[in-house]
């Protein structure tokens, strides 16, 4: 199969956001009444972004903070729409970006289990058969059966990473390092991610750690206010990035 | 959209297990409301005003069942996509699942509700007749308005976050609006139309009759509640789709 894994082709995302608050139809009508109207603060997130990238390639993404890493990762998780371009993506995309969307404090981790498995696009009786496996390597143990509320932020994490990576993606989205958990699970989820990178899944890594993009990915794209600046191997983008970014400060 | 049927199931799951989990006598509550309403109705309108209405109870409580099951549906509605708004901006789901799994719950608890209407009619009314059967058709209708009324209501709340507390204070006049305490017949004739504007005028219409009179409701009165059932549900397919898109930007 020489069908690409990702391919973002001349992606724009604009945002309209009102200028003013107005979030209730009392208010609403009042201003309409006084005669204001009702416009929107439109800005590029992303303008005409291309990235592609085959089969088991570990892409990075930099950039400065309001560069549009976080839009282009919601865009590749189907969470916001383009308004022009095209997104394709070949297999199941795992997000780690948000470890535990929707879990509920009053059911159980099993149920919560259940609940994000399928959130993430599992059946059912795909979450049962991996239920042992992600109980096993969350180390909840017997809590799995206890509501949620009762866990600790490290155990709510540790659970959350054991689903989204237990759900076999061919695409694994990665914000930041894995900050989940002791420096024990933190090895494990290294090790975890080191292992999907054999198997052949691609991944997409979004950092500010320049050191790690030299160390994992094998090309890099550089964002700047919603456009691909930069974009080739790490030492040569990363090089770029630094120098611009010193000349800056 | 099969991808999610699970999904689905797990929403409906939630729903229901953590609103009666922590309560003692958990799902009874279900049935709390229509019971109390019956008691206090047929007390008031029955008793003290002494409505002329035959088997007040049985007139009301299978009125007020249909009525309960669309007013908590659209109710919740409201709030089902801001309430999820942290799944919303984060992660990509088909939004109208949180709309359907509120309805989905809304029927299971409908079911537990029709047990005390059982029992009033066997109890105070004539008992049921074949006629039954066909309120498999009511149900649908109801349910299919319900989902289109719930859908325009969720949408239009992610930009106007009050559009729940107008719909809350509509919701009372609305009630009064629909024959379920009073019979037609009261009705002066210049008021008449008012009634008969009322979509859930016909919806209970078609769920009261099988079981009050025993027959199967008028032509008229089943045609346009198909009608105004499928009406809703195309309106807010179209009103929600439309506004999906824009949600994560809001909620």
């Amino acid at each position: 199969m020489n069908m690409q894994a990702i391919k973002i082709s001349g992606v724009s995302v604009k945002y309209r956001l009102p200028k003013q608050a107005i979030r209730s139809v009392k208010e609403y009508v009042v201003y309409r009444l006084k005669g204001g109207r009702y416009d929107y603060h439109e800005f590029w997130a992303l303008k005409r972004v291309y990235i592609e990238s085959a089969r088991g390639k570990v892409i990075g993404i930099i950039g400065r903070n309001g560069a549009g890493k976080s839009t282009l990762l919601k865009v590749l998780a189907g969470v916001i729409k383009p308004i022009e371009g095209k997104v394709e993506i070949n297999g199941r995309i795992a997000p780690l970006i948000e470890l535990g969307a929707g879990f509920d404090p009053e059911l159980t981790g099993r149920e919560n289990t259940y609940l994000n498995g399928t959130i993430l696009g599992c059946t059912n009786r795909e979450m049962s058969q991996k239920m042992d496996q992600i109980v096993a390597f969350s180390e909840l143990n017997e809590f799995i059966d206890a509501p949620l509320r009762t866990y600790s932020s490290g155990m709510v994490a540790r659970l959350g990473f054991a689903i989204a990576t237990d759900i076999d993606p061919d695409i694994l989205i990665v914000d930041e390092i894995l900050g989940v958990g002791d420096a024990g699970f933190q090895a494990k989820c290294a090790k975890r991610v080191e292992g999907f990178r054999e198997k052949g899944v691609t991944i997409l890594l979004v950092t500010h750690d320049l050191g790690q993009v030299g160390k994992m990915c094998d090309y890099v794209h550089w964002l700047e206010q919603g456009t691909v600046r930069a974009h080739g191997k790490p030492s040569e983008v990363v090089a770029q990035y630094r120098k611009f970014m010193a000349e800056r400060a | 959209m099969c991808r999610f049927g699970g999904l689905l199931i797990n929403l409906v799951y939630r729903d229901l297990t953590v609103r009666y989990k922590r309560s003692v006598i958990g799902f009874m509550w279900t049935l709390l409301n229509p019971v109390i309403m019956t008691a206090v109705y047929t007390m008031v309108f029955s008793t003290i005003f002494r409505f002329p209405t035959q088997d007040f109870i049985v007139y009301f409580l299978s009125a007020y069942l249909i009525w309960h099951f669309f007013a908590q549906c659209t109710v919740e509605a409201c709030k089902c996509i801001l309430n999820a708004g942290a799944l919303v901006k984060k992660i990509y789901i088909p939004k109208i699942v949180l709309v359907l799994s509120v309805v989905i719950s809304g029927i299971i608890n409908f079911g537990f509700a029709l047990i005390p209407l059982i029992f009033v009619v066997l109890i105070f009314g004539g008992g049921f007749s074949i006629s039954i059967l066909f309120l498999i058709a009511p149900v649908i209708f109801v349910v299919v308005f319900t989902v289109g009324v719930s859908l325009i209501l969720a949408s239009l709340t992610v930009f106007f976050l009050d559009v729940g507390e107008f719909y809350n204070a509509l919701l009372m006049p609305w009630m009064f609006l629909t024959p379920i305490i009073y019979p037609m017949d009261i009705i002066p004739k210049e008021y008449l139309f008012l009634i008969k504007l009322n979509p859930m005028y016909y919806l209970v219409e078609c769920f009261r009759t099988p079981i009050y009179q025993g027959t199967i409701p008028n032509i008229s009165v089943i045609a346009i509640s198909a009608l105004v059932a499928i009406a809703s549900l195309v309106i807010g397919y179209i009103v929600f789709t439309r506004a999906e898109d824009d949600f994560v930007y809001y909620v």
